[in-house]
């Protein structure tokens, strides 16, 4: 049984810099990512994998190769239809990059408010839900630098969440994490992947979460290694 | 006022929300922006000041033509014309009445604290009713007395005691340019920027003040038309008939327009004022710019999740204009309110005729407005640099 596809990948290359200081990262990268699909990107430092997930979410652009996400050819999109893209996706960074100048809830509410419409109260009822569903139900009025740096992660995974994403792509987002808020955050994912069919990727090198995923790629110079789906132990 | 923000821009207030978590620079940029409203209502208001006090005199005549000397500036500065012309003008159809008006500077010293230096104007006292108010012609039987004056009682700096004595009325003696004169009643005109007030006395008196003026050289004649010419028709008619050099014919209003657009565009005083205006309104545009271009550049890693995860440039300028905004509305109020102040202190210190106008207050806001969103824009510009590539 396979799902549709949400993302392929053809023939994937991707360079830094130019003439002498050419460097290839990426080498004639083929995937394809499913529908429902919670999927771990591992590897080696500097094998890639954060360049790769870029490339995916439509924030750099295609060198070449070919990139289909979600029925769209981003090698030849334009500006305008990759924002579109990236509106259906939500984004968990490394650094939890949060506004400072807005409170939890307020930052959780940015995920929300650039699908347009003029409804305030939904916006702050759906962020305060999602707040409540990473544990942090007594912390909503908080501004960044009163939470923990956990605190802070989960109200980056309640932001990228909140829109409801067909994709989301996360860097590392359990480091900061201790094992219950961990926990929580993958049951999250998995609850997401299991009945909405949101496809997840995550960069992490954290067993608990490669313990739960329903695939694990492995990145190795640019290049594809390993690629193994398994049944999730739980 | 997050509340408010919100309801009105549909969206959450970020750039408020930003310009509040730095209240130190919040509080320096409104006071900033506020100081340069103020620099601009300050000029405005002397400017406002000096065409009103241009014009007061002007308003008290009821002529309708003024002949004075060619490159004849301002009222005071006339330089003398042959009083044949009066007789010249009266023979032009239309022109009902016409009468010499000699002006010169009336120093009252001794009399107040403070020495007044007075523009005085000697005019024929049975002319006073037909070309001046009610006020000045009241005084004219009393001013066919030798070397009796009426005062200005707006005039600026009178003691409150000398002030309720002109107001009074006679008996009064004083000195002035070295004669012993007698209040023969006042009126009011009020300071102006050259004079402390005004001052009338008889055409044979001046010319006992001023021994070297000469009755057959005013420094202007008033004209009067009948009713129902047309003025325009008149002044042709005139300026044919005294077509010598030397002689500028206009009507009262175009002299007096065209002595405000002297004094406030050529005279010193009024570049400097006009001056003054720019650069506060520079100040004020260089104040926002900074704070303004600071905000992104502190944020421009919130500016790149944001576009990471779908927001559009026309967001990003949306919240720095925002932000534009409320700087400008923020320091205008301030700024407005404290020139409210210094104007009335100012009327208080100086008579002159200085006041918040809506006028003023409307051009003010309007000005901060273009000036703060201009460098919004500007500003938001920095914006495209926040590239969410990097982010990950
Ligand atoms: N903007 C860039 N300019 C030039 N080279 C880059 C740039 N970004 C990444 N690289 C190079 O590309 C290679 C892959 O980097 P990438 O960040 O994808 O690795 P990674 O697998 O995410 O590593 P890590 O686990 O350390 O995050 C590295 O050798 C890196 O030096
Ligand atoms: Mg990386």
């Amino acid at each position: 049984m396979h799902a549709s596809p949400v993302i392929t990948v053809e023939a994937l290359q991707h360079a830094f810099g130019t003439g002498e200081a050419r460097a290839q990262v990426l080498f004639d990268l083929d995937l394809t990512l499913r529908r429902g699909e919670l999927v771990v990107m591992k590897g080696a430092s500097g094998s890639g994998k954060t360049t790769l997930l870029t490339l995916l979410a439509c924030l750099r652009r295609v060198q070449q190769g070919r990139v289909d996400v979600l029925g769209t050819s981003v090698e030849t999109a334009d500006e305008a239809q990759r924002v579109r893209l990236r509106r259906r996706m939500g984004f968990i960074f490394q650094a939890h990059n949060l506004h400072p100048a807005l409170s939890a809830i307020q930052n959780v509410r940015l995920g929300l408010e650039l699908h347009g419409g003029e409804l305030t109260q939904p916006w702050q009822e759906a962020a305060a839900h999602a707040l409540d569903m990473v544990g942090l139900r007594d912390r909503h009025g908080y501004l960044p630098k009163n939470l923990s740096g956990g605190q802070k992660q989960r109200v980056a995974v309640a932001r990228a969440l909140v829109g409801n994403p067909d994709l989301v792509f996360a860097d590392e987002p359990t480091a900061a994490l201790d094992a219950e808020a961990g926990g929580r955050v993958l049951d999250l994912f998995e609850a997401l992947a299991l009945e909405r069919g949101t496809t997840l990727l995550v960069v992490t090198h954290d067993q608990r979460v490669i313990d739960r995923a329903s695939r694990v790629v492995t990145l190795a110079d640019g290049r594809i290694v390993d690629d193994r789906t398994r049944t999730p132990q739980s | 006022m997050t509340y408010l923000l919100e309801i009105l821009l549909r969206r959450l207030p970020v750039g408020w929300l930003q310009l509040r978590h730095r209240k130190g620079r919040l509080i320096a940029a409104i006071a900033g922006v506020a100081f340069a409203c103020l620099l601009v209502f300050f000029q405005l208001g002397f400017l406002g000041a000096l065409t009103t006090a241009v014009g007061l005199p002007y308003q008290k005549t009821s002529a309708d033509l003024i002949i004075s000397g060619a490159g004849t500036r301002t009222l005071q500065d006339g330089a003398n014309i042959p009083r044949q012309v009066m007789l010249d003008a009266l023979s032009v159809p239309g022109i009902a009445a016409a009468t010499p008006l000699f002006v010169g500077t009336l120093r009252l010293e001794g009399v107040n604290t403070t020495d007044l230096a007075l523009t005085v104007f000697g005019a024929n006292p049975s002319a006073l009713a037909p070309f001046w108010d009610a006020d000045i012609a009241a005084g004219a039987e009393r001013l066919r007395q030798a070397d009796t004056v009426l005062l200005d009682k707006k005039s600026r700096f009178l003691d409150p005691a000398l002030r309720e004595r002109v107001e009074n009325g006679p008996p009064l003696m004083f000195e002035a340019n070295k004669r012993q004169l007698a209040l023969a009643g006042s009126f009011a005109i009020g300071a102006g920027f050259e004079s402390d007030g005004y001052a009338f006395v008889s055409d044979q008196t001046f010319l006992r003040i001023f021994p070297d003026r000469s009755a057959r050289a005013p420094n202007h004649v008033l004209v009067r038309l009948s009713a129902g010419v047309d003025a325009q028709q008149v002044l042709a008619a005139l300026r044919a008939k005294l077509d010598v050099p030397g002689v500028l014919v206009r009507t009262v209003a175009d002299a007096r327009s065209g002595e405000q657009a002297y004094q406030t565009v050529e005279r010193p005083i009024g570049v400097i004022f006009g001056f003054g205006a720019i650069m506060g309104i520079m100040v004020g545009l260089v104040i926002v710019y900074q704070v303004l271009s600071t905000e992104v550049s502190d944020h421009i890693r919130e500016y790149a999740t944001l576009k990471a995860i779908g927001y559009r440039n026309r967001y990003f300028t949306s919240v720095v204009l925002e932000q534009a905004v409320i700087l400008a509305i923020g320091g205008f109020v301030p700024g407005a309110l404290v020139a409210s102040l210094i104007y009335s202190a100012l009327a208080d210190t100086t008579g002159l005729p200085l006041g918040m106008t809506l006028d003023r207050a409307m051009s003010v806001v309007v000005g901060a407005l273009v000036a703060a969103i201009l460098s919004g824009l500007f500003a938001a510009r920095r914006v495209a640099t926040a590239d969410p590539a990097e982010l990950y």
